[in-house]
């Protein structure tokens, strides 16, 4: 599994990546939307994980491009923003199961990330 | 206490405290996965797998300073708490403004906006409404920053004592727009801090005259 991540506060996204790395899964990370899109041109991942809110261009503004250029692309949103409108918004584009918010435990992490990659285009 | 009575009062409050909130959630993540990275090093130890101990100072001190980062988000947010502790009353405004950056700095971080105020000489000090004036200073840097997101630029404040009163400039890109600040609300924020507002389209700069009120 090659696996994307995407948040724009380093010292989380760069750790996170080192602990699925040591879980065996290869992961890579970038702090903005437009890193995200340049690295996508020359890399192929099978899932993102994105943080909702990124400076510039939305998480979830972020997946429909990534979407367009890698139609198979799984997705999960990681979010620290609790409010109910974004929750119903990330909900309605990724589905209930893979919209975490913040702080993540990561066996519940790894779990989801099991699910989505079973998925077959629901809620994707 | 001064009442909180006002919808828009009330509104600036949720405004901030939903952008504080966001922004410990990214403090507590930070300190779960540096956590969570000693817990996996220690596991390996524990397996007889050789760790580095220099990666598990990395990751304490990024604990740190997160711990740091959460203390001073709330400290702002208890001094804006407490900016309403009394209606009106003579206040540092670089500290103020200080605070101010302090509450808008993950909007500017969003916007991939700088913002920096350059320390006067001398500090400036205004009677006026303190929470009333974090209001304003929301208010214009909510504007300033969303205009120099769009044309591109930074924004640099600075503020000098002037006759009684202080003077703020917020100075960002040129080619921005008409004087937000002209609606009815708008006008009774500026009233209650006892401010003008105006901008210079040419050069981009908003300017904010802050004269002293008297207690109501």
């Amino acid at each position: 599994m090659r696996v994307l991540l995407v948040d724009d506060e380093e010292q989380l996204v760069s750790t996170l990546a080192e602990r699925l790395s040591l879980r065996g899964i290869q992961a890579s990370w970038v702090t903005s939307g437009v890193a995200a899109l340049e690295l996508v041109e020359t890399e192929t991942f099978d899932l993102a994980i994105l943080d909702v809110k990124i400076p510039k261009i939305s998480g979830l503004e972020l997946k429909k491009r990534l979407q367009a250029l890698h139609p198979g692309m799984k997705f999960i949103f990681l979010t620290g923003h609790g409010s109910e409108d974004d929750f119903k918004i990330g909900v309605a584009e990724a589905g209930e199961d893979f919209y975490l918010v913040k702080p993540v435990k990561i066996e519940s992490l790894l779990e989801k990330m099991n699910e989505a990659m079973l998925q077959q285009g629901k809620g994707q | 206490m001064a009442e909180l009575n006002s919808a828009s009062d009330l509104r600036f409050f949720g405004t901030v405290t939903s952008s504080v909130s966001h922004e410990l959630k990214n403090v507590l993540a930070i300190v779960n996965e540096n956590a969570g990275m000693i817990e996996d090093l220690l596991a390996f130890a524990a397996q007889g797998r050789a760790i580095d101990p220099a990666r598990l100072l990395l990751a304490a001190q990024a604990i740190k300073t997160q711990i740091r980062r959460g203390d001073a988000i709330i400290k702002n947010l208890n001094r804006l708490a407490h900016s309403v502790d009394e209606t009106a009353e003579a206040i540092v405004v670089d500290q103020a403004i200080e605070l101010a950056l302090g509450l808008t700095a993950r909007m500017a971080a969003m916007r991939g906006v700088a913002v920096a105020m350059v320390p006067p000489a001398h500090s400036v000090v205004v009677r006026t409404a303190p929470f009333a004036f974090q209001q304003l200073m929301w208010r214009c840097l909510d504007d300033a920053t969303a205009c120099a997101a769009s044309l591109g630029g930074a924004i640099d404040i600075t503020v000098e004592t002037v006759a009684h009163g202080a003077c703020i400039r917020l100075k960002g890109p040129a080619g921005r727009g008409p004087d937000p600040l002209t609606g009815q609300k708008d006008q009774a924020l500026l009233d209650s801090v006892g401010a003008k507002a105006a901008v210079d389209p040419a050069t981009g700069e908003m300017i904010i005259t802050l004269n002293p009120i008297k207690d109501s």
